[in-house]
């Protein structure tokens, strides 16, 4: 026997699920319609979510049981087969309740899975969980190259590195040697700026660290002040170089 | 930059003839138990720049729909499912998955050893279990096999379009930035003094391959006690 889902543990954010079902007799002919459908339009609502790193939904054909090795017996099943795999940050409940409660995502998975055996629909949500256990099976292994980011750190992280380079990008265009780099402005304002972005792009909205927070706002603070031209004196002027309304970030 | 990702599911068959015969599944239970496989010793995947995600399951009985009349499908055959999110088109993931030659010294896992990676030695250690796997190690035959036994994906979703080692390189950025903001005062004249060390810890990253990037995530960021800035840039 595979092993029992709930005595496996991986380590990271992020955790696999699968689930096969079979699907019904005559409804198995519109559940490709119904993938296709959904797959040539954008889904938004999931997007927000934003706690999904990769999912898929795909047929396992009767054909494909058949077709074993010429040393092995073939199998033969009644039905095709439905493959869900999802790898998802934070608690397994919470993830299937957003299934569950957010109307135009529980619309769709009452579409997709309304094509599954028996399916009670995705609300109430005690049922759809209970037909979810029972379908899911154990994961033996796992691997994800970034354990430790979820997929909000992973779009913010991407944020603030578009930042960074944008950083990067204005102080090669100033010509700055690195080994002579000073308080001049053409450095000190790009560098406010991308402080000023740090604070949205920083962190992760789930967890919450008060000494860095405090610590981030007090810097975009400063910078806000320094833009404003209230805490201009702090900033020496060298002759020649841009104030901050030449740039542009 | 985005990238266009590919879904893989390949599930084949596990190449026990009988029912009660046990002895492929047995080692393939082995290979992939928990123990034998997380990142840090079954380095091998951290060598493949494609895939960002990855699961092996066996696959040993189906279930008829929850309290339906039928009985369920019984099975003659255990299956082996492999599930890989990665970027860009599976032919050349396969090919990856074939050819790496992970550079790691000891990993402790069941059946390495140095002269076996690569060209096809790692799969084989993994599908040989399966039924029809092809006696000779070649890439267009491991590929064909994968496709043997292909799930083809209807309905895909990625919560981004990035790539694996712009996602890599971003979080060792974001971390690098959080650990310089974390340790500079209010002062700027400290903070540009950060930040030239910053600008060139940047550059340093920009210029890293994903097994280097993956190593340097773990090295740095995956500790009880993290490191300061000054200790990040070093490492850099």
């Amino acid at each position: 026997m595979a092993l029992n889902p709930e005595h496996i543990r991986f380590e990271g954010k992020s955790a696999p699920m699968t689930v096969i079902t079979p699907l019904t007799r005559w409804k198995r002919f519109l559940v490709r319609p119904v993938l296709c459908w959904f797959s040539r339009r954008k889904l938004p609502e999931v997007d927000r979510l934003k706690f999904i790193h990769f999912a898929r939904w795909a047929v396992i054909d009767r054909e494909h049981f058949t077709r074993s090795a010429p040393e092995l017996r073939p199998d033969y099943v009644r039905r095709p087969y439905f493959l869900f795999s999802t790898n998802f940050n934070g608690p397994w409940d919470q993830y299937i309740d957003s299934f569950s409660l957010v109307a135009v995502i529980r619309t769709g998975i009452d579409a997709i899975w309304g094509t599954s055996s028996k399916f009670p629909k995705a609300f109430p949500i005690r049922r759809f969980k209970r037909y979810i256990r029972y379908h899911q099976y154990p994961v033996d292994a796992y691997y994800n190259a970034y354990p430790d980011a979820s997929i909000r750190d992973v779009i913010s992280a991407l944020k603030l590195e578009q930042n960074v380079a944008m950083l990067l990008r204005d102080i090669a265009a100033a010509n700055l040697d690195l080994d002579e780099i000073d308080l001049s402005p053409d450095v000190f304002w790009p560098l406010m700026a991308i402080i000023e972005h740090v604070p949205a792009g920083l962190f992760d909205p789930n967890v919450f660290d008060p000494v860095l927070e405090k610590t981030v706002r007090e810097f975009a603070n400063a910078s806000a002040e320094l833009m404003a031209g209230t805490r201009r004196d702090r900033v020496p002027t060298l002759k020649g170089t841009q104030g901050p309304e030449g740039l542009q970030l | 930059m985005s990238c266009k990702h590919s879904h893989v599911a390949v599930m084949a068959p596990i190449a026990d003839l009988e029912p009660e015969d046990h002895a492929h599944f047995d080692s393939l239970h082995e290979l992939l138990s928990p123990g034998s496989w997380t990142r840090i010793e079954f380095a091998y995947l951290n060598y493949l720049p494609m895939l960002h995600m990855a699961r092996f399951q066996i696959i040993d009985h189906l279930y008829p729909g929850m309290g339906a009349d039928l009985p369920a499908d019984r099975l003659n055959n255990k299956y082996l499912l492999f599930i890989a999110e990665i970027d860009g088109h599976m032919d050349d993931f396969f090919d990856q998955l074939f050819y790496q030659r992970p550079d790691v010294q000891s990993p402790s896992w069941p059946g390495w050893r140095p002269d076996n990676a690569g060209n096809g030695l790692v799969v084989r250690e993994i599908w040989q279990h399966c039924g029809g796997y092809p006696i000779d190690d070649a890439a267009y035959l491991f590929r064909r096999y994968m496709h043997r036994y292909l799930v083809p994906t209807g309905l895909p979703y990625a919560g981004t379009d990035a790539c694996l080692d712009e996602i890599l390189r971003a979080l060792l950025i974001k971390e690098l930035t959080g650990a310089w903001i974390a340790t500079e005062t209010l002062d700027a004249g400290a903070m540009l003094a950060g930040l030239d060390a910053y600008i060139i810890a940047v550059r340093s990253i920009g210029q890293l391959n994903v097994p280097q990037l993956i190593q340097v995530n773990d090295l740095l960021f995956n500790q009880d006690i993290p490191f300061d800035f000054g200790q990040i840039v070093d490492k850099l």
